[in-house]
Parts: C-alpha cells; sequence; structure tokens
C-alpha cells in the first residue's frame, strides 16, 4: 500500500469512528430522555441498524483494552499464557450456548473489570513485597476495593440483561447477526 | 545543602522535620562528613526517583482507569438503547419490561 493510500485509509478510519461515535451519542440521548416518546423509540429502532458498526467498534476497543492489560500483568511470555487461557476459559464459560453479540459485549467487560481487579491485585502485591507507606497501601487497599466493585457490577449487568431479554419479544439486530428472543 | 560555615570552618549537618519543626543534626567536619554528604545526596536522589516513579504509575492507572469507563460508557448506551428498542423501560432508576 503506497503512502497516499494509507492516508486516505486512516482518514476514512477516522471519518467512520467519528460517525459511529455521533451515532452512540444520539443513541445516548434517546435512552437518557425520561420517557421517550413513540416517535423516539421508532426513531431509536432505527438508529439500532447502525448498531453492528458500533458494536464492533466497541469490540475491538475491548480486545485491545484486554490485551494491553494481560501484558501489564504478565510481562513472562509463560505468566502471559496462562492469564490468557484464564481469560478464554472465563469467557467460555460466561457466554452460554448462543450468546448474543450484546451479551458477549458485556462479557467483554466483565473481562476488561476482572483483569484491572487482578492488575490491582498484582500492583498490590509487589508493593508489599518491596515495602510501601501508609498512604500508598491506602491508595492502593481502595483502588483494589474500587476494581472489585466495578468487577461485580459488570457481572450483576450481564444477569440483568439476560433476565430482561428473556422476558421480552425481542428482535435485536447487533453486529451483523439477527436476534429474535421470544418469551 | 547542609553545610554550614562557622568561623571559617565548613560543617555538615543533616536536617529532618520533627514535631513541624526543622532539627538541625551535627554530622562532623572533613572528609567524613563529605563522605556522609554524598551519601546523602544519593538517598535523597533514590527518593526522588521513587516518588517520580510512583506519580508515573498512579497517572497511568488513572489514565487506564479513564479508558476503561470511557468504553464501559459506550458499552452502556447500546445496552439501554438495545433494551429500549426491546420492549423494556427504566422507570425509576431500574429496568423493567413494559406492559402491554
Amino acid at each position: 500500500m503506497g503512502s497516499g493510500e494509507l492516508v486516505k485509509s486512516e482518514e476514512t478510519k477516522l471519518a467512520k469512528s467519528e460517525e459511529r461515535r455521533q451515532i452512540a451519542e444520539r443513541l445516548l440521548t434517546t435512552v437518557n430522555a425520561q420517557r421517550p416518546t413513540k416517535a423516539q423509540l421508532a426513531e431509536l429502532r432505527e438508529q439500532m441498524k447502525l448498531a453492528p458498526a458500533i458494536a464492533q467498534e466497541l469490540g475491538d476497543l475491548s480486545l485491545q483494552l484486554r490485551q494491553r492489560l494481560i501484558d501489564d500483568i504478565a510481562a513472562a511470555p509463560g505468566l502471559r499464557m496462562v492469564v490468557q487461557e484464564q481469560v478464554r476459559q472465563m469467557a467460555n464459560a460466561l457466554a452460554a450456548e448462543g450468546a448474543s453479540p450484546l451479551e458477549r459485549l458485556l462479557i467483554d467487560q466483565i473481562l476488561i473489570a476482572w483483569l484491572r481487579w487482578q492488575h490491582a491485585e498484582w500492583a498490590m502485591t509487589s508493593a508489599y513485597k518491596e515495602g510501601i507507606s501508609f498512604a500508598r497501601a491506602n491508595y492502593l487497599e481502595r483502588r483494589l476495593t474500587a476494581t472489585q466493585g466495578r468487577y461485580l457490577r459488570t457481572v450483576e449487568g450481564l444477569a440483568r440483561v439476560r433476565r430482561l431479554l428473556s422476558r421480552t419479544q425481542t428482535q435485536i439486530n447487533i453486529a451483523q447477526q439477527q436476534i429474535v428472543q421470544n418469551s | 545543602m547542609g553545610w554550614e560555615t562557622r568561623n571559617g570552618n565548613r560543617y555538615y549537618y543533616r536536617k529532618r522535620r520533627q514535631g513541624g519543626r526543622v532539627v538541625s543534626e551535627y554530622v562532623g567536619s572533613g572528609d567524613l562528613a563529605g563522605l556522609a554528604s554524598e551519601l546523602d545526596d544519593i538517598e535523597r536522589q533514590q527518593r526522588e526517583a521513587e516518588r517520580d516513579e510512583w506519580r508515573r504509575q498512579v497517572q497511568a492507572d488513572r489514565e487506564l482507569d479513564q479508558e476503561i469507563a470511557a468504553l464501559a460508557e459506550q458499552v452502556k448506551a447500546l445496552t439501554a438503547a438495545a433494551l429500549l428498542a426491546s420492549g423494556c423501560h427504566k422507570p425509576w432508576r431500574k429496568w423493567r419490561v413494559m406492559r402491554g
């Protein structure tokens, strides 16, 4: 690929990313409306046709973040493989048969939160080994508590979405896959 | 820093904080004091480097958390949109299936 084409490809990528950001913002506005009107809901369903692109992008970002966290926690290749395997097993356990792309996005969130928690644990253990001041220990403890809390919230989030979607007659089209769920 | 000249002679003092006051502690003069001063300098530099490293770590943590939160916010928006589109609503800060 020539440098001109590369620049053009980067520009297209940026434009697409900006477009997706705008779509996400529009979705958020509708979602945040106290009581969306029928017209707003109809518009939302229309906008949801664009959800595959957003889901794809969010999935890519999640993957990048996950990888970064794994690299941070486990610098040694052997250890990295162990952590990667743990993440894979967790993902398999959480993704029940035929998990929808939306569920997969939420599972990604759980994995990221879990890795962040492990990251905080690892940072605290290493710091304690080296010996740290009370203020620093306090900071690391608070961070650990926050990451555990975030992890639990993501798990609850997935359970809530599963419960709600199982009770609605749903037709969601996310990530090029149409899922019809009947209660 | 720490060196004081009195009656034409140089003396090395260590300064430390004690109960909100700065206290001078006499170390000595001559070569031995010079060595003590150099050792103190090395220790000070090490402490500064540790402080810098800690600040860098805290900043990196903050940036990572912001990144995770930003992504979570977008996933939350998409999830909320999907729930609304599939007939759920959030009347009292809690998602429910809409009746009728």
